[in-house]
């Protein structure tokens, strides 16, 4: 039944179906991708507040009991459910409470209260980008093949001078020396 | 005449038949996150042990399977492949590395939204033997890396220097041992579950 196809329509369709069922996947790649480009500079998941407080009286408490550490998150206007507390090292004492931690740092005088939130949409975004399991490695796959696939159709899609005989040619050929020139000089 | 479907009908039903076969070649194979999301009892008869009484021995438990409960002090940002461990007596000292048992199919990854809580891990101790044979491979390797680094100018030699130190170090105690070797133990986990702690 494809006989009486042209091999351009066929694209066509093909480019526009594809370009349509995985929008969405191209918005999560996207969108996390620009998130974890950066990541050096931020945090693209997680949402951090810190602040910093002087010692108190009940930070200096040895040991800190677990009603004591309840007592320092109250004085630190922490609302959140004390979870554990542990010493990762010596004149140190952290504090973990639902969505954070308080760190009594008693060598330097000072508690340092860290609220960690996840942001909303990029951390889901982020999470499926980094591939949370087999189930989206099929997708993930999947979608690999339709973007080779959107990218090869777009090139035929059309003839005369925006084509790929003339200017489309030259956008591609700029599309490909772009990222060669950069590993040239670069990598 | 025989009536056919318009074009558009019939690219997109193979496009949604392609979607369909692999949306069911996931729920036959399973979602592996999701079998391990709900928090649930172990359903193994191995012995859940704190963190405290295994760092007090770890080759009691050497080749076995156990169920290792503490609470998660820090995760691996990248991946969610390992966790830091801590007995939920805050005043324990010590802790333990758990990482995710490469063969394991069922592993959901630790998230740093864990951090504080108390969790329970199945994990496999796995104990490494570190004998002069071991020790000769792994100071072959470490000279070779050093030479590969001075050639391309790159790293630092002294951080190679101070592992073939560490080697040498070993060797030492090698040599002492009754049984000729020492002995490293990790966990390999393949699964875990938030448990019923105090908070």
């Amino acid at each position: 039944m494809f006989k009486k196809l042209h091999w351009r329509g066929v694209f066509h369709v093909l480019h526009r179906d594809l370009g349509y069922l995985f929008f969405g996947a191209t918005v999560i790649y996207a969108v996390s991708g620009v998130a974890i480009n950066h990541r050096n500079d931020w945090n693209p998941s997680y949402s951090i507040q810190r602040h910093e407080y002087p010692l108190t009286a009940a930070a200096t408490n040895q040991p800190l009991t677990r009603a004591n550490a309840t007592n320092l998150l109250a004085q630190l206007g922490v609302v959140e459910k004390y979870q554990n507390h542990y010493s990762p090292e010596a004149g140190q004492v952290r504090i973990f409470f639902q969505g954070g931690t308080a760190t009594v740092n008693r060598a330097a005088g000072n508690i340092v209260v860290e609220s960690v939130q996840r942001r909303p949409l990029l951390y889901t975004f982020n999470r499926l980008h980094y591939n949370p399991g087999r189930w989206w490695t099929w997708f993930a796959d999947t979608y690999s093949v339709a973007l080779l696939l959107l990218a090869v159709t777009g090139l035929f899609l059309l003839r005369g001078r925006h084509g790929i005989t003339r200017r489309g040619g030259v956008l591609t050929a700029i599309g490909i020396l772009v990222p060669a020139i950069l590993v040239y000089f670069y990598l | 005449m025989k009536p056919t479907l318009p074009l558009k009908f019939k690219l997109i039903l193979p496009a949604a038949l392609l979607l369909t076969a692999l949306a069911g070649n996931t729920c036959l194979a399973g979602d592996p996150a999701a079998a391990t999301n709900a928090p649930a009892a172990s359903t193994n008869a191995a012995p859940v042990v704190s963190v405290k009484d295994y760092l007090k021995d770890p080759a009691a438990f050497a080749g076995r399977q156990i169920v290792l409960q503490g609470f998660v002090t820090d995760v691996c940002r990248k991946k969610g492949c390992w966790a830091l461990l801590h007995d939920t007596d805050s005043e324990a000292k010590g802790q333990v590395r758990v990482k995710q048992d490469e063969e394991g199919q069922t592993f959901k990854a630790f998230l740093p939204d864990l951090l504080g809580r108390s969790i329970q891990v199945d994990a496999q101790v796995k104990e490494t033997k570190i004998d002069q044979a071991y020790l000769d491979k792994w100071e072959t390797s470490v000279k070779a890396a050093k030479e590969r680094a001075e050639t391309a100018g790159g790293e630092k030699s002294e951080s190679f220097d101070t592992v073939l130190k560490q080697i040498a170090e070993y060797r030492g105690r090698v040599e002492k041992s009754k049984r000729g070797y020492l002995s490293s133990y990790s966990l390999a986990v393949s699964q875990w579950r938030e448990a019923d702690a105090k908070n």
